[in-house]
């Protein structure tokens, strides 16, 4: 783990990417536990880990990434840290919570600089709003769609992202599975427990919708769908390049 | 970057993408009017398009669909042509009905301006502003890209990685 250094990083630069993406690869999710919420921030204020509980949110700083993971990793899960603030400390911090058995690391981009993150799978509540959070601020699109595949379990990952619009019911939504109906319904109230989605009456059915503040949605939206035309534009250019490349090479 | 502006309007739902474009204006037009160029930058490698039916014309229809490979999820959209001013000016709409006339549920009712004018040097400057009428309707375009949007970010690592030394 060759982290040192990216703790000092105060602005996107040197450190880049690949300290991070290096650490990841050598992350044994294994040897995390199962209810630890934890997020590495790399602006100012250090390295901060916040242990999401019901009322109590600790903020950890350490010296280095190294540190940090160690500490986190060892660390009980009401760690008093008499250094910690409470998360309003810190507004800007990106807020994670981990309560599934899975836990997975993310990276993340958070103003301009690079972020490490280990989160559960089946994200909490408090991670739709870090996922909105990060794209309200201007954070890429692509960070969100990371978080998305953070999440382990295809299936209710699907869901939810069927479940945005809120047009599905839980028979409806199990029609496109090749699964029993149970097992959907019980994919969905693992989501419901999570406060990820919430079922509506409409009628005699009742539809699984995906619990997102509908203004931070609109605009999480947008980015998401910047981010499409991000790359439609890319494969435009690469479409064009390569006619100008042959036209080129017929002309010789 | 060939993307020079994206302005965004929470309130008006509405997304204008600007990109400078190494082409004529001509040419950039071909990107919308010919399918099979259509179908090469529309959706992301490993998701492929496939257009159905393609009449660039006032009143005319565009039909494709995305995906369904091994397996896969298959998304289909069918667009109206409101208005079309080769090489100029395309105006799409999301259609409410699919071809058989059913409910097009698949589709966020949207709508699309795109403009094709010279750039400064010899490019094209092409402006594509999208019009939802819903939130909802952005919540079901950007459903259909999370997929997508996983296969951007997969590749995207696989660069990063790629580039770092081992």
């Amino acid at each position: 783990m060759a982290l040192q250094g990216v703790e000092a990083a105060g602005e996107l630069g040197p450190v880049g990417l690949e300290p991070l993406i290096e650490f990841a690869q050598g992350f044994d999710p294994e040897a995390v536990e199962p209810t630890l919420g934890v997020s590495a921030d790399l602006d100012q204020t250090g390295i901060a880990q916040h242990l999401e509980m019901p009322g109590n949110a600790g903020l950890m700083h350490a010296d280095s990434v190294d540190e940090f993971v160690h500490r986190t990793l060892t660390a009980p899960h009401s760690v008093e840290d008499p250094a910690a603030g409470g998360l309003g400390d810190h507004p800007e911090d990106i807020e994670l919570a981990g309560h599934r058995p899975n836990i997975h690391l993310l990276i993340y981009m958070h103003k301009g600089m690079y972020g490490l993150a280990v989160l559960g799978p089946c994200v909490g509540h408090h991670c739709v709003q870090t996922y909105n959070q990060m794209v309200v601020d201007q954070v890429s699109g692509a960070v969100a769609d990371r978080f998305f595949h953070a999440l382990a379990d295809g299936t209710r990952r699907d869901i939810l992202a069927l479940a945005v619009g809120g047009g599905y019911s839980v028979s409806a939504l199990a029609e496109r599975y090749p699964m029993s109906f149970a097992a959907v319904q019980k994919h969905v109230a693992v989501l419901e427990a999570a406060g990820l989605v919430t079922k509506e009456r409409r009628g005699r059915e009742r539809l699984v919708r995906t619990e997102i503040d509908a203004v931070r949605q609109a605009r999480a939206l947008l980015d998401g769908i910047e981010e499409l035309w991000r790359a439609r534009v890319d494969r435009i250019d690469d479409l064009l390049a390569a006619e100008k490349r042959s036209t080129t090479g017929g002309k010789r | 970057m060939t993307v020079t502006r994206v302005e965004q309007d929470t309130e008006a739902l509405t997304m204008t993408v600007t990109a400078d474009l190494d082409a004529t204006v001509e040419r950039a037009w071909q990107l919308w009017a010919d399918p099979r160029q259509f179908e090469r930058w529309w959706g992301p490698p490993g998701y492929p398009v496939t257009v159905v039916e393609h009449d660039l014309r006032a009143g005319g229809r565009i039909m494709f669909y995305m995906g369904a490979t091994e397996g896969g999820d298959r998304h289909d959209s069918t667009w109206e042509v409101v208005a079309a001013d080769p090489p100029h000016r395309l105006e799409l709409r999301d259609a409410d009905v699919d071809a058989d006339g059913r409910p097009n549920d698949d589709n966020a009712m949207t709508a699309m301006v795109i403009t094709f004018e010279p750039g400064d040097g010899r490019g094209a400057v092409m402006v594509v502003r999208t019009h939802f009428d819903s939130v909802e309707g952005m919540e079901q375009v950007l459903a259909m890209g999370v997929e997508e949007g996983m296969r951007i970010v997969l590749a995207q690592i696989d660069d990063v990685l790629a580039a770092t030394p081992t």
